[in-house]
């Protein structure tokens, strides 16, 4: 099949939507499809060769955080060009709404286009950015997928309508061989976390309240922290043993990534909110690390409520020493946690997840309908951007 | 003139300009409907006539097997416009799905054989082609009824002769040995 990808952050910048849509074009062309996808890039060279760019995006501020997108009457003129020469088959965009290259292909175009929803928004954003006109883009959309609960719940209630939950892939064969960094037996009873140090959310903060009375029942416990960020307010209630036995990595390389995950006996994920899925959870699980996270809803679902994975009450640092004690002493249900982890790290691995969606693709695809230009809605789209963009832009 | 005028002339624009924008609407729905209703109905076809290639198999169970030849038959002779019988074959077809492959041990046994597991194979692709364009249909029919159901829509005939579509609705759920 001749698949053409949009995705509307740039190409060469690390994040969500980006590295799922990188993914996605590696595992879509593995199985033998033709790909070409179409997004913003930073630098022209070293590209692959499936990817076309719109150019260097511009930094805005959007969805509470400054995004790169791309925009404007050229790049409208390109995303016209590349769908009238690349004769798709199917034509996937992601995150629709953002105000970039994804909206600009839906006006663009005219057959079977699937689309993908990432994030969950709040509704006084959502309202934001809904305008009519953007609704009629969405209304061309044939097939709607959303990478999890909270992304299809913000799309059935504020847009309307259906879609099919598909969750992100994990690569797991890139964290299958991962070996303990020096000095780490990736047993024992050692821990690993992974975040922001100072961002509250990803919740260091719990553990690190929790680590005293680890430490009392394991006085062997060491914990490696990687991240960036200063830690050092939080440490000020430790005595000088407990802080001595954690180690900070500061910032890696998503190289040394699995590594690090596997060279704990157990990885603590209490994030206190604001995850809608938690990828890392399953890379952990893939490196052969068992998790221990909080019970958000989006954990649960990951852990397959408890039978991949241990959970504590969020917040509560009391019930996460509880949980970590009981389980460093219990070597058998770790050894169990550690098998399940695997089994479910696998059930999203990316080539389970691009049958999924190539499963959709088919569905939508007609023989003899391909993806054409629609001069009409190129019109509208041209109206759009006055109403659509124009007053969210901050640059 | 008047403000009376004025706000005569604005309402009349707004009401052009509704309009039309509805009616543009409207024509990309009824576009995508068609689309999803072909791509529904060409799935529904192989899917049928996978299973009754599979009846047609030396390995496979007679009784079964004519039950399911009959109902892929069924399926296929209906009539495409005839949307109530087409609905009640369909459900016809998946309930002989189900009772011919809901023992494990069966599915086990013609998964021995190396065609019928090729078959078996195809088979549960094309009904999850079946589960999934069904709801995006489902999806694209909810929104245009949606626009027709408004009071000015229907006024003003904005959507033409075009007739109502509707959702297909029947059981298209796989037996727990074969999702």
């Amino acid at each position: 099949m001749k698949i053409g990808i949009v995705c509307p952050y740039a190409w060469d910048i690390p994040g969500g939507v980006s590295a799922h849509v990188h993914d996605l074009a590696h595992a879509l062309i593995r199985m033998g499809h033709s790909v070409s996808v179409l997004a913003p890039a930073e630098l022209d060279e070293g590209l692959p060769d499936f990817v076309v760019s719109t150019g260097k995006p511009r930094a805005v501020r959007y969805n509470g955080s400054v995004a790169r997108l791309s925009f404007g009457p050229i790049t409208a003129r390109k995303v016209s060009r590349w769908i009238e020469e690349g004769q798709f088959d199917v034509l996937h965009v992601h995150e629709p709404l953002a105000p970039s290259l994804s909206v600009l292909a839906c006006w663009a175009a005219k057959g079977p286009i699937v689309a993908t929803w990432h994030s969950s928004m709040d509704r006084s954003r959502m309202l934001l950015t809904l305008s009519k006109l953007a609704l009629t883009a969405m209304e061309k959309i044939t097939a709607r997928i959303a990478v999890s609960e909270a992304a299809r719940t913000t799309l059935v209630e504020h847009v309307g309508g259906d879609a099919i939950i598909i969750p992100n892939g994990v690569d797991t064969s890139a964290f299958k061989n991962a070996q303990p960094l020096e000095g780490w037996s990736g047993d024992g009873a050692s821990l690993v976390f992974l975040g922001r140090v100072d961002e509250p959310r990803k919740g260091l903060g719990v553990l690190i309240d929790a680590w005293p009375k680890i430490r009392q029942q394991h006085p062997h416990a060491r914990l490696l922290v990687a991240g960036p960020g200063d830690a050092s307010s939080l440490l000020d209630s430790l005595n000088v043993e407990d802080a001595a036995a954690i180690t900070f990595l500061g910032l890696i390389d998503s190289e040394v990534k699995p590594d690090v995950l596997a060279s704990g006996a157990i990885y603590v994920a209490p994030n206190t909110g604001g995850e809608s899925f938690g990828i890392v959870l399953l890379e952990a699980m893939a490196s052969g690390t068992p998790v221990v996270a909080s019970n958000l809803t989006a954990f649960q679902r990951v852990l397959d409520f408890g039978r991949a994975g241990a959970t504590f009450i969020n917040e509560d640092s009391e019930s996460l020493a509880r949980v970590i004690n009981e389980l460093l002493d219990n070597p058998d249900e770790l050894h169990r946690l550690r098998e399940q982890g695997r089994l479910r790290a696998h059930e999203f691995d990316w080539a389970t997840v691009a049958r999924s969606i190539v499963a959709v693709y088919e569905s939508v695809h007609l023989p003899g309908v391909i993806v054409e230009p629609d001069f009409a809605g190129q019109m509208l789209g041209r109206l759009g951007r006055m109403r659509v963009t124009a007053p969210r832009y901050e640059s | 003139m008047s403000t009376v005028d004025w706000f005569a002339i604005g309402t009349v624009v707004y009401l052009a300009w509704f309009l039309s924008h509805q009616a543009g609407r409207l024509d990309r729905l009824h576009h995508r409907i068609e689309t999803s209703s072909s791509a529904l109905d060409a799935h529904l076809a192989r899917r049928a006539g996978l299973c009754a290639q599979m009846s047609a198999c030396p390995g496979f169970d007679l009784a079964s097997g004519s039950l399911l030849a009959q109902a892929a038959h069924d399926a296929l002779a209906c009539d495409v416009n005839a949307l109530d019988d087409r609905m009640q074959a369909e459900n016809a077809l998946s309930q002989a799905i189900f009772d011919a492959f809901e023992d494990a041990d069966d599915v086990n046994e013609y998964r021995q054989d190396e065609l019928l597991t090729t078959l078996l194979d195809e088979l549960v692709a094309a009904s999850k082609r079946v589960q999934l364009s069904r709801r995006f249909h489902a999806d694209a029919v909810r929104a245009c009824r949606h626009i027709r159901d408004q009071r000015l829509v229907r006024l003003f005939h904005l959507a033409g002769h075009a007739t109502l579509p509707t959702t297909f609705d029947f059981m298209d759920e796989l037996p727990d040995t074969l999702s």
